[in-house]
């Protein structure tokens, strides 16, 4: 009988201490931020949506325009691809293009090598799978589905990883954008969308950007990241 | 789009984080984010009270001068921590900063600043029969907090990112913790040497958020986000001895306490980005080492009213080199220079410690003006163990001195309670231009952390005891 007071008593002092610092730590939370790391996150997205309502788009978007003759764009391009993840750093990759009439328009084939991130210019990795039949409108505009593509970590200029990623590309192929030398096509540019699957998970490239410029004398040009003629970030 | 309907759900939400940062020291530190603080003064390598299955599992069998050390007995003591945290950092532009944008000067540069609550819960339970004795507890010897305040010269910016303060690039709101369950034993030879021995259960959780972008630069147009919410278990365990040199006297105490897992903890859970509005979710591994402690102690009696003690403890934050963010599964191989060096997927993000052996030294006394009243002051000097070239505002140590009074209260032979408040004193800090993370390669390049870090700690401690 004698423990069961003892308990009892002990327990109501128990209670009444445990209280008194339970109650002096929520008026303390009252009065304090805490931490709430998940909450930060989708605040910042919410914000980041009513700051950007649709997709950004870096540059001004490829109108129609006169197409080529067959044949007449045919060469060598620096291809740079602008992600939205970090526009002024491309992907870039040396893409041989030739093209044939087909009905009102183009068909176009491309083969792509990576270049090196060290300088824009050295081939790395193998060349991707060959494009073949990519459609050219009688007004120059293109969308091109390139399907899935794996660029090798060291073509990628944002980290070393590999990067698999699938790729569309909206834009058009004008002859009224001569090359110095008076070629044709001498820049190429429009949009890309797509997913990345690696290294990020499903990663939206909504707001990136291409462009082609012609390699003319053998000389790679410094790369262009978009149809404003935007400069990539210097190496 | 903005969804008002999901405002009171995430005040519920946050309310809720909130309150489990009761479970969350606020780097009320030893040393690093060492946060033990439970047991106010009476936590120490030579106590004889529940949470000595932390500080020197031998103290479970040391017996109480003129208490009873035969038969059954039994301890309980529920043990908080509540800390109240103020702290700054000051950042100047750095000459590896981005630019500024024109309508958001200030956005990267300036003060931030926190008010922070934090607490952490101690229960511990021993069990003596004569010599053996058998104990049990909970607690968060390793933690730290942090909820910075929003930079209001930004709440209406057309930038998303600035509103979180100038320190985002290192930490928005963050919480680290480690917290044991723990088993342990000990014994009693010949009422003079007491050997003790621990077994810990350790989950550790980071769960903090950052601006990020992917070059690891702070360019204000090119902001994203960077969620991780990694979590995981490791077994580790202490072993301690003390000696009581002359009998209801003098002890001397010893102990070790293995580091989680016995060295890199692997950590797994998601890392959520948000990169140009696309949010990503990715299963990724955090690896981490944290640290072996080494403890010594003394208490003295030399009349029975007044106890003397002083302990302290090495901590040897060297292992803490970085933390880094894999592909779940991977190791992280990066040069000194903070480049990749494997051949395969490389770390998302690497972030570079490099901190150093730290020590804590504490002296305290006790006037025992009565059975029932314990009164007891205490003063302590903790080192620095973060370099000036890797301190951050996400982690951040100092120099600093602390002072203690407390007092304990047996109101009854069965029932005792007490109460400490210290005050810690942080030794400012500048490191401006000293910061190399941003000289760093990825995956280990960030933002510069350069700049001037202050802090204030006030730390009340609070427990009760149930004796038979």
């Amino acid at each position: 009988m004698r423990s069961l007071e003892l308990l009892s008593r002990t327990s109501a002092r128990f209670v009444l201490v445990a209280s008194s610092v339970a109650l002096a730590g929520f008026a303390a939370i009252s009065v304090a931020g805490c931490p709430d790391p998940a909450g930060a996150f989708e605040e910042f997205g919410e914000r980041y949506d009513e700051a950007n309502p649709s997709t950004t788009t870096t540059s001004t978007g490829p109108g129609t325009c006169p197409l080529p003759e067959a044949g007449a764009a045919d060469g060598q391009y620096l291809f740079s691809l602008s992600s939205n993840l970090s526009p002024g750093t491309p992907f870039t990759l040396l893409a041989t293009m030739t093209s044939t009439a087909s009905g009102d328009g183009l068909s176009v084939d491309l083969v792509m090598q990576p270049l090196a991130k060290t300088d824009r210019k050295t081939p790395t990795g193998s060349a991707l799978p060959a494009f073949t039949g990519l459609a050219v409108a009688a007004d120059g505009s293109f969308e091109w589905d390139l399907g899935e593509v794996t660029f090798p970590g060291t073509a990628n200029p944002i980290s070393d990883s590999e990067v698999v990623a699938t790729v569309q590309l909206q834009g058009s192929l004008c002859d009224s954008e001569p090359a110095a030398s008076g070629s044709h096509a001498g820049f190429i540019c429009g949009t890309a969308t797509g997913l990345v699957t690696k290294p990020l998970t499903d990663f939206d490239l909504k707001g990136s950007n291409f462009t082609m410029q012609l390699v003319e004398g053998g000389v790679i040009p410094d790369a262009l990241i978009n149809c404003n003629k935007g400069a990539a970030d210097p190496l | 789009m903005h969804t008002h309907s999901a405002k009171p759900l995430r005040t519920l939400i946050a309310s809720s984080a909130c309150l489990s940062a009761l479970l969350v020291s606020a780097s009320a530190s030893a040393t690093g984010f060492s946060t033990a603080r439970f047991g106010g003064e009476h936590g120490h390598p030579t106590t004889n009270n529940p949470s000595a299955i932390y500080y020197n599992p031998a103290g479970l069998a040391v017996d109480t001068p003129g208490e009873s050390d035969e038969g059954f007995r039994f301890k309980l003591m529920v043990d908080g921590t509540f800390a109240l945290r103020a702290a700054s950092w000051t950042h100047a532009a750095s000459p590896n900063d981005s630019p500024e944008p024109a309508d958001a000067v200030g956005a990267n540069t300036g003060e931030a600043s926190l008010f922070n609550f934090a607490g952490a819960p101690m229960v511990g339970a021993v069990a003596l029969i004569d010599d053996l004795s058998i104990g049990a507890g909970f607690y968060v010897p390793f933690g730290g907090a942090s909820a910075w305040k929003k930079n209001d010269a930004f709440a209406n910016s057309r930038y998303p990112g600035p509103v979180d303060g100038v320190q985002r690039w290192h930490t928005i709101d963050g919480n680290l913790r480690s917290m044991y369950l723990s088993l342990g034993a000990a014994y009693d030879i010949m009422d003079r040497v007491s050997i003790g021995a621990s077994f810990n259960l350790v989950m550790s959780q980071v769960q903090t958020v950052r601006a990020r972008n992917v070059l690891g630069t702070n360019p204000v147009e090119q902001e994203g986000r960077s969620l991780i919410d990694v979590s995981g278990m490791n077994a580790s365990f202490g072993a301690g001895i003390i000696g009581e040199v002359v009998e209801d006297k003098l002890w001397l105490g010893f102990s070790y306490q293995a580091p989680p897992g016995f060295g890199q903890q692997r950590l797994n859970g998601t890392l959520q980005n948000n990169y140009a509005g696309s949010p990503t979710t990715d299963a990724v591994d955090l690896l981490q080492t944290l640290p072996a402690v080494y403890r010594v102690g003394v208490r003295a009696r030399p009349i029975p009213e007044v106890e003397l003690r002083a302990f302290g403890d090495v901590t040897d934050w060297s292992t803490f080199k970085n933390q880094c963010v894999v592909p779940e599964g991977l190791d992280c191989e990066v040069n000194a220079d903070g480049s990749f060096a494997g051949s395969g997927d490389p770390p998302y993000l690497n972030l570079v410690r490099d901190w150093g052996t730290g020590f804590a030294v504490r002296l305290g006394a006790s006037y025992f003006a009565s059975d029932v009243v314990e009164v007891y002051a205490g003063a302590g000097y903790d080192s620095n163990v973060v370099p000036d070239t890797t301190l951050e505002p996400a982690l951040t140590d100092f120099h600093d001195v602390s002072a203690s009074l407390g007092g304990r209260f047996r109101i009854a032979d069965e029932f005792a309670f007490s109460a400490t408040y210290t005050h810690i004193f942080y030794f400012s800090r500048d490191t401006t231009g000293e910061s190399v993370l941003s000289t760093l390669s990825q995956p280990s390049k960030s933002p510069d952390s350069g700049g001037e870090y202050t802090q204030t700690i006030g730390v009340l401690n609070a427990y009760v005891e149930l004796m038979f």
